[in-house]
């Protein structure tokens, strides 16, 4: 199988040394049968557990029903999703476009941010991860997934991550929108300061700039509200949502004030996959599930137990442990990699964000006993 | 301690002295540095591609 796909993939993906085959809650088993515990989560796409019978059930039902339905004609879950959307975030971002990805989303936010403004910079930060396609590639900070790609989507400037200053010196008469992730998640996991996030809500309505939040990673339960928007109170004009939206299903989505949806003409963005019925009944399925067994206070609960018992962890190797929630980033004074592999072999999946710091993405429905199982692993691998 | 990174010329505090092979990170311009000598002086290179996967 390894040998198979290092042969006909593009491989452009450092890979693990395992196939995995199978996947039940926040556990994954190999070909040999050996399980691990999945803190990866699929890059924090295993929200609701892997395989959650819910998510199942209702894509089994739906390919049965109808698998096809472009968006020119209406269909009966897009429109329940559309629905769910609206009530779950703020009421002022009442409109939504669905697509494939959190990258997609990104996209779809930067075109409409353009096309509402009549302003064409945006302000982006430095650490900032929001995809590879072109426009969200520009936004991205990383020198490493851009260098090669030159010339990107013109008028992109990066700010200090929580320095309003820094972002108040980028403004220009022709900025359109201002781009964040609350919780930087590929840049090593910070978190934005209460005061960082309100900042920019002022300045975006002070200088008539759009707010845009990334909350592709943070959102849905992951941080211990449904919304990292929730921790601060406060609104952005536009929402990019993602990851594990639909339960696993490729999915995005680009949430915004109706008189911002309105600015685009017919035909002037589209998907020929969004909002297909059957990633659309798995989203219902997963939202409802969020919220029917209380997954954002999960999130809060066990991600405390879970900081709590790694900052006890006595170790010269790690330098910081930070995050929210089940949003976690353990900085180490070393690459990460060989403690990665090590992990591997002892049943715990984590993976990285960026050269040092370890991140943790597990299933919102981890147990106490699986994060117990997960802290002794890494209390082996890193006591050196 | 105070350190120059050396992509960006930027001010690099650390807490505690480094030693050889340690990550730093400019909070700058985001370069991640490995510590190459600690003696006499303290020598920081920009960490060269490692080919791993850090995205999404």
């Amino acid at each position: 199988m390894m040998e198979i796909e290092e042969k006909y993939s593009a491989g452009i993906y450092s890979k693990r040394p395992i196939i995995i085959v199978k996947g039940k809650g926040s556990r994954v088993w190999d070909i040999e049968g050996r399980e691990y515990i999945d803190c990866v989560g699929g890059f924090g796409v295993a929200i609701v557990g892997h395989s959650n019978e819910k998510v199942v059930e209702t894509i089994c039902e739906q390919a049965k029903q109808i698998i096809v339905c472009p968006t020119v004609f209406y269909n009966d879950k897009r429109a329940e999703l559309l629905r769910l959307v609206a009530e779950i975030t703020p009421k002022e971002l009442s409109k939504t476009f669905l697509s494939n990805s959190g990258t997609e989303a990104v996209e779809c936010a930067l075109k409409i941010a353009r096309k509402y403004t009549g302003k064409k910079e945006f302000i982006a930060m430095k650490r900032a991860f929001h995809g590879r396609t072109m426009g969200s590639l520009s936004a991205t900070w990383k020198k490493k997934y851009k260098k090669n790609f030159e010339p990107l989507v013109p008028g992109f400037k990066h700010a200090t991550f929580n320095n309003l200053d820094s972002v108040q010196d980028l403004i220009t008469n022709n900025t359109a929108a201002i781009i964040v992730e609350p919780v930087q998640g590929e840049g090593g996991v910070y978190v934005a300061d209460y005061d960082f996030i309100k900042g920019l809500r002022d300045i975006a309505d002070d200088k008539d700039i759009l707010l845009i939040f990334d909350e592709i990673q943070t959102g849905f339960g992951r941080t211990g509200k449904m919304f990292a928007l929730e921790h601060y109170n406060v609104t952005p004009d536009i929402l990019c949502i993602g990851k594990g939206m639909a339960g696993g299903l490729p999915i995005g989505a680009t949430v915004a004030k109706p008189e911002i949806f309105e600015s685009l003409d017919k035909g002037e963005h589209g998907s020929t996959f969004g909002g297909n019925p059957v990633v659309a009944a798995a989203a219902i399925a997963a939202i409802k599930y969020i919220i029917n067994n209380k997954l954002p206070e999960h999130a809060k609960i066990k991600g405390e137990y879970l900081l709590d018992k790694l900052r006890r962890i006595e170790s010269n190797v790690i330098r910081e442990v930070r995050g929210i929630g089940l949003m976690i980033g353990i900085e180490l004074r070393f690459p990460v990699k060989k403690y990665i592999l090590e992990a591997l072999k002892k049943g715990v999946l984590i993976h990285s964000s960026g050269i040092s710091t370890l991140r943790m993405l597990p299933p919102l429905i981890i147990t106490y006993k699986e994060i117990d199982m997960v802290i002794e692993v890494l209390e082996e691998v890193l006591k050196t | 301690m105070k350190l120059i990174c050396p992509e960006c010329g930027a001010e690099i505090i650390l807490e505690d002295k480094p030693v050889e092979n340690e990550i730093v990170e400019c909070s700058e311009c985001g370069a991640q540095l490995v510590v190459k000598q600690v003696n006499p002086e303290i020598i920081l290179e920009v960490l060269e591609d490692i080919g791993e996967d850090w995205g999404e």
